[in-house]
């Protein structure tokens, strides 16, 4: 169903006029905001380059970064201490294991690489050869946890800047790095198709809003009206991540015993 | 003798024998077109009254079907990025604009409907603001699987309407339907789309109207001082 269909479904269903389509459909785009899946389809996503170059992408807004390794990807993840600065005095090099992205407005993308020496890596805390991330462990020596399931070694890492538009991925050297954003030139338009299982959930939140300021409707009404759009909620993000109580239940039981002392 | 359907004829004919007293003579002064008039706009305020707070009109429910005239405009004149036809009458006033009711616009080239959505005058800069690709654009999707939203049209209740294009000027017309019931289109045998329980709150009203007149001043002088 697109925008348009979904808003004239809520109009139709609520028994009010086509005057009632803008301010839906004002809600029916905050709506889409609301849902916390990629119920149009916007994000995309583009391979880092190696080295400077154009890329044919237009980011809207920064998601993550990711890694393919054999068939599957692997999410990269954040490190605060990352120096963008540091890795801003790299030359803009073919080598180097350390990658600093500077993305321009016409899609060029700038690309910095070094090798960051033991001490600095070291300061970034992001892992070298002689130390094995003791951040990550407690002062009794016990791992709290943070690199559960990571591999030993120097971790691949990145760091995002929305206000330089900078990029720093360390240890990606031979890693092909995957960029995923939200596109910028992916405008909402009324016929814009809504991915099928958020349709309800859509529609649901459309009729609790528009409810919540309209002083004719009693409390309890509203609340029914909220109550019935967490419910749709929760059913789209069920079905989007075929994930039930049940399951996460099922999760705890299977998965923890009794913690090492 | 078959008895009539209620025409506009037949119940002006029995206000002014109601009025009068006796059967309509050429000549008399409160005239069978006066009596028309006053018919319409009792039916079109009682309309309103009655009918669209029956179904609740301020929330913006539906309204009555008897009270849609429909109307089509030929006359698309450029203004601009955009363009904007003129009102062929004056609908009774609803919130949010309902007065006037729908908005098609019709490429008369490649005969397609293009429905239009209204956004009112109030919010029209707010909602380019916020949805700027709705500022010039209009959507022919009406053949395909999306829905048929055109465009969007702005009334502020006087008598242009403004249309989000300026393509419309040339090679359209516009259908609208607007509230209310139009003396214009209706012949003295044309069936009132009044309801039976109105009936009678008509001839009311209208008779209210016509007591509370002034009675005829046979004396020819400045009348000023009456």
């Amino acid at each position: 169903m697109t925008i348009d269909q979904i808003v004239r479904r809520t109009i139709l269903e609520m028994g009010y006029t086509i005057h009632q389509y803008p301010f839906f459909y004002n809600l029916a785009i905050h709506g889409l905001q609301e849902m916390e899946i990629d119920t149009i389809g916007n994000v995309s996503e583009v391979k880092l380059p190696k080295s400077s170059g154009s890329v044919d992408f237009n980011m809207g807004m920064f998601v993550g970064v990711r890694y393919l390794n054999g068939g599957h990807f692997i999410s990269v993840p954040e490190n605060d201490s990352l120096s963008l600065d540091r890795l801003s005095t790299a030359p803009v090099s073919t080598s180097g294991n350390d990658f600093l992205y500077s993305f321009g407005s016409n899609g060029y993308v700038t690309v910095r690489r070094t090798d960051e020496t033991k001490a600095v890596r070291a300061g970034m805390t992001i892992g070298n050869e002689y130390e094995y991330n003791g951040f990550n462990f407690n002062i009794h020596g016990e791992p709290k946890g943070r690199l559960f399931g990571a591999a030993a070694g120097n971790p691949t890492q990145f760091r995002y800047s929305f206000a330089n538009k900078q990029l720093a991925v360390v240890n990606a050297a031979d890693k092909d790095v995957y960029l995923t954003f939200l596109s910028a030139s992916d405008e909402k338009t009324p016929a814009t198709v809504i991915n099928p299982i958020a349709v309800e959930a859509l529609t649901a939140y459309i009729k609790a809003k528009y409810l919540e300021g309209k002083r004719s409707v009693g409390v309890a009404d509203k609340q029914l009206a909220n109550r019935e759009f967490q419910n749709a909620h929760r059913v789209m993000r069920a079905r989007r991540f075929q994930l039930t109580k049940e399951d996460i239940l099922q999760s705890f039981k299977t998965s923890y015993g009794l913690a090492i002392k | 003798m078959a008895k009539a359907a209620l025409t506009l004829g037949r119940l002006a004919e029995q206000i002014y024998l109601l009025y009068s007293g006796s059967t309509m003579l050429a000549g008399a002064k409160t005239t069978e077109e006066e009596i028309k008039y006053l018919l319409v706009q009792q039916i079109n305020r009682l309309l309103k009254v009655e009918r669209l707070q029956e179904t609740n009109l301020n929330d913006y429910r539906l309204p009555d079907t008897t009270i849609i005239s429909n109307y089509t405009v030929s006359t698309v004149t450029a203004d601009g990025d955009r363009s904007y036809f003129d009102l062929p009458a004056f609908p009774i006033s609803a919130p949010h604009g309902m007065g006037l009711y729908e908005v098609v616009v019709v490429d008369t080239v490649d005969n397609i409907e293009y429905e239009m959505v209204p956004v009112p005058s109030g919010y029209l800069r707010t909602f380019l603001s916020l949805y700027p690709n709705w500022k010039n654009k209009f959507y022919a999707f009406s053949e395909s699987f999306g829905g048929a939203t055109g465009g969007w049209y702005s009334w502020d209740g006087g008598r242009k309407v403004l249309l989000n294009s300026a393509d419309f000027a040339t090679g359209h017309s516009v259908k609208i339907k607007l509230l209310l019931v139009d003396i214009s289109g209706m012949s003295d045998t044309d069936i009132l789309p009044i309801p039976a329980d109105m009936e009678a709150t008509v001839i009311e009203g209208v008779m209210n109207l016509l007591r509370s007149r002034l009675p005829e001043d046979k004396v020819i002088d400045d009348s000023s001082a009456r």
